[in-house]
């Protein structure tokens, strides 16, 4: 009885200690979130102010929008584009500075996180500046170097400013691939490896049968949340070309933007976001299945 | 020994490993080169006078480095109030969250109740909420409690968008912490508050450290909720105030680049005096997007 009561006691101090926490998400990110899900199918009435239920007529309307449907796209490029090559450099850092006999790691550590550090705000205008046709660095080492003759309009050509924006958000992101990707490699075993190339296994045999599925899991976890947070990705885009020329380079979440504080169509951007939310949520879900076996297999 | 050794497990494959060595130097030269060239360019830009930030083809030093852009700044702009801004800002919001996330830790790590592992993980998902999905309805939210352009709205937005990754972090530190030590104190008479604060604290110093930094440089730039609740000069932060450097015909390009220095300044001293917090933020999942 006396246990039992205690267990009860127990009980109720673990949410006081959780409750402000809670109180913050819940008002700050649950609240919204489900406003937004039902205002997905509510029309405003933007003079009256009145909300009626309209049922699925927004997604349609916007699934039959040619701009949203440019945004989707954009947003699959902009996020296959980002990831891949996100990756790709900071997985070829990590596997360098683990492997190699380079001296002065911990400087090469700091100058690689340089990116990753300076705020977004600060990084997306000194590579606007960058970027500048006439008095811009970028163009004018790519002439120096050859290759190119005429400058090119980075942030204001329709074929050039979702790229540009890609190479920046490339930029700021390899430091964190490079440096989770490194923090795996550390964990595979030495002697594992070394045995295997005691038994006369190659050096590309031992990395892609030891070392590929021994950091596999942080590789899935580090790429679903480059994925997330680069799909949700607002400020540099934003910063750098507003979407524009002509909504070249807009993705989803400068859609809702656009649709909610310009056009001042809520019930569109609401649905919008709810689709940008239900993929989100996929991706999360997806997300939560790794970490959760990772956990597992530790 | 050890190189006898080597020879034998690695064979005799001097001149590719050298070829493969010269590849990766090369390689993680022009890494660390792509990496550094946009900070270089903009300390270099800011000291350059206007005359020769508008020459085609640029150049890349300047041989008159003049601090009249940095006067400027400092002088005849809201760069100086949005510095005070952002900087209360981020120091208020970095101890709220800290408390809340060092109770929630506590709560999460030290009881076992109903729901503890579904609202541990559901605060992963916390971490990855699109915060275009939140801005509309939260615009309304703030608009109906009169709360648009106050100080309140940033420290608000900003202690619940860092609370999931803190609270993550600090649990794991927390759980990593043997429990007969705070039971030990609690014995001795301390209370629940007092065992945490006096004893479990001092032990995850650098799971502290690394949520205070996070939190201090994640507030230091938060950008999208500050646009859209703040735009009097008394509450803008300075994500804000450089952007209106690029206005709508003419952009300042030589003010711009000194208030990003001076931006960055606080954000890199930190960075070098703590760096090895921030690979330890890093491995330890104490980031957001």
């Amino acid at each position: 009885m006396s246990k039992n009561r205690r267990r009860i006691e127990k009980n109720c101090w673990g949410y006081v200690y959780i409750a402000p926490a809670l109180l913050f998400v819940f008002a700050v990110m649950l609240i919204p979130l489900i406003y937004t899900l039902i205002m997905g199918f509510m029309k405003t009435d933007l003079f009256t102010g009145k909300i009626k239920f309209v049922g699925v007529k927004q997604f349609i309307r916007i699934f039959g929008d040619p701009y949203f449907r440019l945004a989707v796209k954009n947003t699959f490029l902009w996020t296959a584009g980002s990831v891949v090559f996100q990756f790709l450099i900071g997985f070829i850092i990590a596997n360098i500075l683990n492997a190699s006999q380079v001296r002065g790691k911990t400087i090469i550590r700091i100058l690689l996180m340089v990116p990753w550090v300076l705020p977004s705000v600060v990084s997306a205008m000194v590579w606007d500046w960058s970027y500048h046709p006439d008095y811009g660095m970028i163009n004018e080492m790519l002439k120096r170097a050859g290759i190119i003759t005429q400058s090119i309009n980075w942030t204001s050509s329709g074929s050039t400013a979702l790229i540009s924006a890609i190479i920046v958000n490339v930029w700021k992101m390899v430091p964190f691939v490079a440096l989770m990707t490194e923090a795996a490699l550390q964990g595979v075993s030495q002697d594992l490896k070394e045995a295997a190339r005691v038994d006369g296994a190659k050096s590309r045999q031992v990395f892609f049968h030891i070392v590929i599925p021994e950091i596999s899991s942080s590789v899935n976890t580090v790429i679903l949340l480059l994925s997330i947070w680069t799909m949700n990705s607002f400020t540099f885009i934003y910063l750098l070309t507003e979407g524009g020329p002509a909504h070249s380079s807009e993705i989803l979440s400068l859609y809702i933007y656009r649709q909610a504080f310009k056009n001042y169509d809520f019930g569109t951007a609401s649905a919008a976001a709810s689709v940008l939310f239900v993929i989100t949520a996929a991706i999360a879900l997806m997300y939560n299945r790794f970490v959760i076996r990772r956990d597992r297999e530790c | 020994m050890l190189k006898e050794r080597q020879k034998y497990l690695y064979g005799n494959k001097g001149v590719v490993k050298y070829l493969g060595n010269i590849c990766a130097y090369v390689f993680l030269v022009i890494c660390i080169a792509a990496a550094l060239f946009p900070a270089i360019w903009m300390i270099l830009s800011s000291v350059k006078p206007t005359s020769e930030l508008f020459v085609s083809p640029p150049r890349f030093f300047t041989e008159l480095p003049t601090f009249s852009n940095f006067s400027r700044v400092l002088f005849e702009t809201s760069i100086p109030r949005s510095f005070i801004n952002s900087f209360f800002i981020a120091v208020i919001t970095t101890g709220a969250t800290l408390i809340i996330s060092l109770l929630a830790g506590y709560g999460f790590s030290r009881f076992e109740f109903k729901g503890n592992k579904t609202l541990s993980a559901s605060l992963l998902f916390g971490q990855m909420m699109p915060a275009i999905v939140l801005l509309l309805p939260l615009y309304k939210i703030y608009s109906r409690l009169n709360l648009i352009d106050t100080y309140q709205v940033n420290i608000i937005s900003n202690i619940a968008l860092n609370i999931p990754m803190a609270v993550m972090t600090l649990t794991a530190f927390l759980s990593g912490v043997p429990k007969e030590l705070d039971e030990a104190g609690l014995i001795d008479g301390c209370n629940r508050l007092s065992a945490l604060f006096q004893i479990l604290v001092p032990v995850i110093t650098p799971g502290i450290v690394t949520v205070c930094i996070y939190t201090f440089l994640n507030t230091w730039e938060e950008f999208i909720f500050a646009f859209n609740f703040t735009n009097s000069v008394k509450y803008k932060t300075l994500s804000i105030a450089l952007k209106e450097f690029k206005g709508q015909f003419v952009i300042d390009w030589g003010g711009m680049m000194s208030a990003a220095v001076v931006i960055s300044v606080p954000v890199l001293l930190i960075f070098l005096l703590c760096n090895k917090y921030f690979i330890k933020g890093i491995t330890s999942g104490a980031v957001k997007g």
